[in-house]
């Protein structure tokens, strides 16, 4: 895999999202639950794993143990098809001298406000834009891959 | 029209604060017992008549419990304690509630609000003002985003108004500096000597774009509280009473904090319409609103909220603005947040909004003083964390 300006996706994750942050920086979070278990083994494996009702097809995220429209316990995980739009971004100030990012809420095209929150690659703070189709791409090395989307360029 | 079993019913008969500062050099809960000791002076009701306490247990910074004020306070007979959620006007509101139903006769509800370590880089070097461990992840979310460094969305609801509406900052600057300029006229607002001009506004940087850090409720050192009784009790008690008219709270689904939250702010809605459908008023019955400024974009969303003009609180807010005073009016008549706001005051997490109030409805808010003010709209908080009530003079 490799990075918008060639390079490898070591340093891509090294770029876009291992720069100076605060917090863990890898797909090994502070706290792991019953409810959001295989969206982190998902992660692991490269797939977005994201909890989806068995029973009335409600995609459900950040993920819960019952469904919110039918209440069934019938809760399984699915791979959405990884197109998104931008709904809403935040661009994030990391170090001095240093582009910021921009972390996007992604709204997936399976449902209405389906958000996942990650960084948006392809675009900078000037060139973000609400309503832009996204797609999904994995920066960093097995074990730790980290979802971004890709910004696509408006024709 | 609901019939209501609160409305007139219940009274606030007393306020005290604490002294609100960067650093008050005293602890989290000597600031709680400043505020808790001077409301129930001001109140006149006899120690031992207390009976109800109730704090606030917030998700950002830990604060103190109702134990920790009975002990520190030997307030010995409650029968009735609480700790809410935020935003502080929960707490005031829970107390209203317990008095209406005779869980309590004499309800303190206070909230104590400290510069930890965790809220201010300064902080880190003062170690007084290191912060009870434990993190707070109520909704159970913040594993999902941590790796982005936890962005908040309440920003990324702003640039999506902006993208809809053609909000500007200049709107939410609107708001800013009529908070700061009402806060020179407040002798406890940490920003009393700090003058803000529109144009100083608008070349501060941007720390978190589209905000700057005038758009965000500085950390501080302080604490207040008021005390609740029977409307039927206040009566014999020395001071002014101020009434109950509603109060309410609302989550209108989509609340998550880091993924949902900040999508319609329809808790805001839901909650303005409570309060309209529990007394009959609408916005221009009221001749205050003190509007929750945690952020100058919630109070932007409160504004719309209020005035029940979705989308449009850009041209409601210049069409408000007067330049030359540096201050708004809504509807021509209608101020906004008096005694200056979180912005202006600092931040006890909307309390200050709850004050300001009762002072306005008393006739006690000197040079700030609203002439025949007899009902005031108070917002507090976020999605899905909020609180709002109507208060009117006794």
């Amino acid at each position: 895999m490799t990075c918008r300006d060639g390079r490898a996706a070591r340093n891509a994750c090294d770029r876009t999202v291992l720069r100076g942050r605060p917090f863990v920086t890898n797909n090994e979070p502070s706290r792991i639950d019953h409810d959001t278990q295989a969206y982190w083994e998902g992660l692991r494996a490269r797939k977005l794993t994201l909890a989806r009702c068995g029973d009335c097809q409600h995609w459900i995220h950040p993920p819960k143990a019952c469904c919110p429209v039918c209440w069934s316990d019938n809760i399984g995980h699915e791979q959405p098809s990884g197109d998104a739009t931008l709904f809403s971004y935040l661009v994030q100030p990391i170090a001095p001298g240093a582009p910021p990012s921009v972390v996007g809420w992604a709204e997936l095209v399976e449902q209405p406000r389906l958000i996942v929150v990650a960084e948006i690659v392809g675009a900078t703070a000037e060139t973000v834009c609400i309503g832009a189709r996204l797609h999904l791409e994995w920066v960093g090395d097995g074990p730790h891959f980290q979802p971004v989307f890709r910004q696509e360029a408006t024709s | 029209m609901r019939t209501d079993p609160i409305r007139d019913k219940v009274a606030i008969v007393g306020i005290g604060a604490s002294k609100l500062s960067r650093d008050g050099g005293r602890s989290i809960g000597a600031l709680a017992c400043d505020a808790v000791r001077a409301a129930i002076r001001d109140s006149g009701v006899p120690r031992e008549a207390i009976d109800g306490l109730s704090g606030i247990y917030s998700t950002d910074q830990p604060t103190v419990w109702p134990g920790y004020v009975s002990e520190s306070l030997g307030l010995s007979n409650i029968v009735w304690s609480n700790c809410a959620t935020p935003p502080s006007a929960n707490t005031v509101s829970e107390g209203i509630l317990a008095v209406a139903a005779g869980a309590c006769d004499y309800a303190v509800c206070y909230h104590s609000k400290f510069r930890w370590d965790t809220v201010s880089a300064a902080a880190r070097k003062d170690p007084l003002r290191k912060a009870p461990r434990g993190a707070f992840d109520p909704a159970l979310s913040m594993p999902l985003v941590e790796s982005l460094g936890v962005p908040n969305g309440m920003f990324a609801a702003f640039q999506r108004h902006m993208h809809l509406y053609g909000t500007r900052r200049d709107h939410l600057g609107m708001i800013v500096v009529n908070n700061r300029n009402w806060a020179l006229e407040n002798e406890q607002a940490v920003c009393h000597n700090a003058p803000l001009t529109m144009d100083e506004y608008m070349a501060a940087p941007l720390v978190a774009p589209p905000l700057s850090a005038l758009d965000m409720d500085m950390p501080i050192d302080g604490a207040m509280a008021v005390v609740i009784t029977t409307a039927e009790r206040a009566a014999d008690l020395p001071g002014k009473r101020v009434l109950v008219e509603a109060t309410a709270n609302a989550i209108a689904g989509k609340s998550d904090f880091f993924f949902q939250a900040f999508d319609t702010y329809d808790s805001y809605r839901l909650l303005i319409q409570r309060l309209w459908d529990k007394t009959g008023y609408g916005i221009d019955d009221m001749d205050l609103v003190n509007i929750y400024d945690g952020f100058s974009s919630l109070a932007l969303e409160w504004i719309e909220a209020a005035f029940d003009v979705r989308g449009e609180a850009g041209r409601l807010l210049e069409d408000s603005w007067d330049a030359k005073t540096g201050r708004l009016l809504f509807n021509g008549r209608i101020p906004m947040s008096t005694h200056g706001g979180n912005l202006g005051e600092g931040r006890v997490q909307g309390f200050g909004h709850v004050m300001e109030a009762v002072r306005q409805l008393r006739g006690d808010a000197g040079s700030r003083q609203i002439a025949g003010a007899q009902r005031v709209l108070v917002t507090n908080g976020n999605n899905p964390v909020n609180a709002g009530m109507i208060l009117r003079a006794g």
